[in-house]
């Protein structure tokens, strides 16, 4: 009974905490350069590892692809498959996988860090309140850089599946370009960008409530760190299903 | 219902509760802080202490009874109203808790910069101030990871000196330290205390620091040095009290001198 107590307490508490992270946007005192600063940390720092995980995703569907293509004599169309999958699924998923892996894990232990130093407590005993210095400057930095990091996977993603095709498997450019733009939809581009900013908000808000829950010392911040990147990996994965499946039937 | 505090007590518990999921840390705790006064609270490890000045200070809430700051009842006051109380209170928390973020003369600053109603030159001017006050002032520009656990300590009580408060909280400040350093602490404390007319609660376990602070005095001498006196048998401070708390309760509430002749065995163990 406890277990279950706890955890719909638990739920109840991120669920506050989210809340208040939304709320503090419209109400004074904000803080600028905290949020310029996470836009910072989050954005241009994940830029490089997004890029190349990017590049080396559509280069990989390129080459796959192409080998079941071939079956159907349709290798034409390794531009199309490259472009929806990324566009669609693989751009916002591993940008996300990538942003939590990275800032989840460092939010998580930066602010499990202040708790355990009592730099929280010292905050509010400052007259400061967290959610509005802390937690909701990166709930905004990681909502509004994760489209724009995703944009750049899927930049790259193309580019790479591009060389692929003209290299490797000797098709003309024009045609892997043509095959994936004529693909790409408004629809597309709407779940592929929408994704991101719910993967994002996840994200910011579990890094923020996994450490700012830490207890026990440094051993603490290292098991806070540890859930935060495993629950926003989950929470991101079945977000992405149900994402989908409600684009999927705004379509029908 | 109970009536409100006389008017003696800044600070006023009654039958406080606290536990956290099923653990009791406060089972009944009555505390009176008179003005001007330092309540030194002692305990083992794990009695609840430290808990009591996280209450003070609203930090969290108590589980029943209630909490008088100042004549005002804080416990169903709202975060932002806790805000606000919480300008009148200066905290020293265990191990300083400065901002690792920030340089020493930025931490100090914190609270005014974040008030947002002062200029650069005087927010500086009370930095300096405060840091001279705490006898640090050339370390402003350092980080706190590059001071000693002593120094740290000192940063803290000058970060929470900030706005003049009329009462301080102090939360384990000499753990750890040796002996001179927590001589200095003392003596900062001492100098409130008696020079500032500055309230406060002095959690430690510490009891050299407790005697020290229940035992000496400052004055002012004609030319401006402040000269640290003791008590001599002659005298006795009654300005700092002792509350000693074990398992959540209060066992004993009164002098040192009174402490020192109980027949209690746990507070005889306690303080041999």
């Amino acid at each position: 009974m406890n277990f279950i107590y706890r955890g719909v307490y638990e739920v109840q508490q991120f669920f506050l905490l989210s809340v208040r992270a939304i709320t503090n946007i419209f109400r004074g005192p904000r803080y600028y350069y905290d949020t310029l600063q996470q836009m910072d940390v989050i954005g241009i720092g994940s830029l490089k590892v997004v890029a190349l995980i990017g590049f080396f995703t559509g280069a990989v569907l390129a080459l796959q692809s192409a080998k079941s293509l071939k079956a159907f004599g349709a290798v034409g169309l390794t531009g199309q498959l490259v472009g929806l999958s990324l566009i669609k699924e693989l751009g916002p998923v591993l940008t996300a996988l990538m942003v939590a892996g990275r800032n989840g894990s460092g939010i998580a232990s930066e602010l499990g860090s202040m708790v355990v130093t009592e730099q929280i407590s010292a905050m509010r005993a400052l007259g400061t309140d967290p959610t509005r210095k802390l937690v909701t400057p990166r709930m905004f930095a990681a909502t509004t850089m994760l489209p724009l990091l995703t944009v750049m996977a899927d930049m790259f993603g193309l580019l790479g599946g591009l060389l692929v095709s003209a290299y490797r498997l000797r098709l003309s450019t024009s045609l892997y370009w043509s095959s994936a733009m004529k693909a790409i939809e408004y629809n597309n581009i709407l779940e592929g960008m929408s994704k991101p900013f719910i993967f994002g908000f996840i994200i910011a808000m579990v890094g923020c409530y996994c450490g700012l829950r830490t207890h026990g010392g440094t051993q603490g911040v290292g098991r806070s760190t540890t859930q935060a990147v495993v629950l926003s990996y989950i929470l991101v994965i079945i977000a992405d299903f149900f994402v989908s499946k409600i684009i999927l039937d705004l379509r029908y | 219902m109970t009536p409100p505090p006389p008017d003696s007590a800044i600070i006023k518990l009654v039958n406080v509760t606290k536990s956290y999921w099923d653990q009791v840390v406060l089972r009944g705790i009555d505390l009176n802080v008179a003005k001007a006064e330092t309540k030194v609270v002692i305990g083992g490890s794990g009695s609840g202490k430290s808990t009591i000045v996280k209450l003070i200070l609203g930090l969290e809430k108590p589980d029943s009874g209630q909490i008088f700051v100042d004549g005002e009842d804080i416990t169903p006051l709202k975060e932002e109203k806790l805000m606000q109380m919480r300008k009148k209170i200066g905290m020293v928390f265990q191990e300083g808790a400065l901002f690792d973020s920030l340089t020493v003369g930025e931490n100090v600053a914190y609270k005014m910069r974040e008030e947002e109603i002062f200029n650069e030159e005087e927010v500086e001017a009370v930095v300096r101030r405060l840091l001279g006050f705490v006898g640090l002032e050339p370390a402003i520009d350092k980080m706190p990871a590059e001071l000693s656990g002593g120094m740290r300590r000192r940063v803290a009580i000058a970060r929470a000196l900030v706005g003049n408060p009329k009462i301080m909280l102090y939360d384990e400040p000499t753990a750890g330290l040796d002996p001179i350093t927590t001589r200095t602490i003392c003596e900062l404390v001492i100098k409130l205390r008696d020079l500032e007319g500055v309230s406060s609660v002095f959690v430690t376990h510490d009891l050299k620091a407790a005697f020290t602070l229940a035992s000496e005095f400052a004055v002012v001498r004609p030319g401006g040095e402040v000269e640290f006196l003791g008590e001599d048998g002659r005298l006795c401070l009654i300005n700092t009290r002792f509350a000693m708390v074990r398992d959540g309760k209060i066992l004993f509430e009164g002098t040192d001198e009174k402490l020192r002749n109980l027949e209690d065995e746990y507070i005889k163990e306690f303080l041999s």
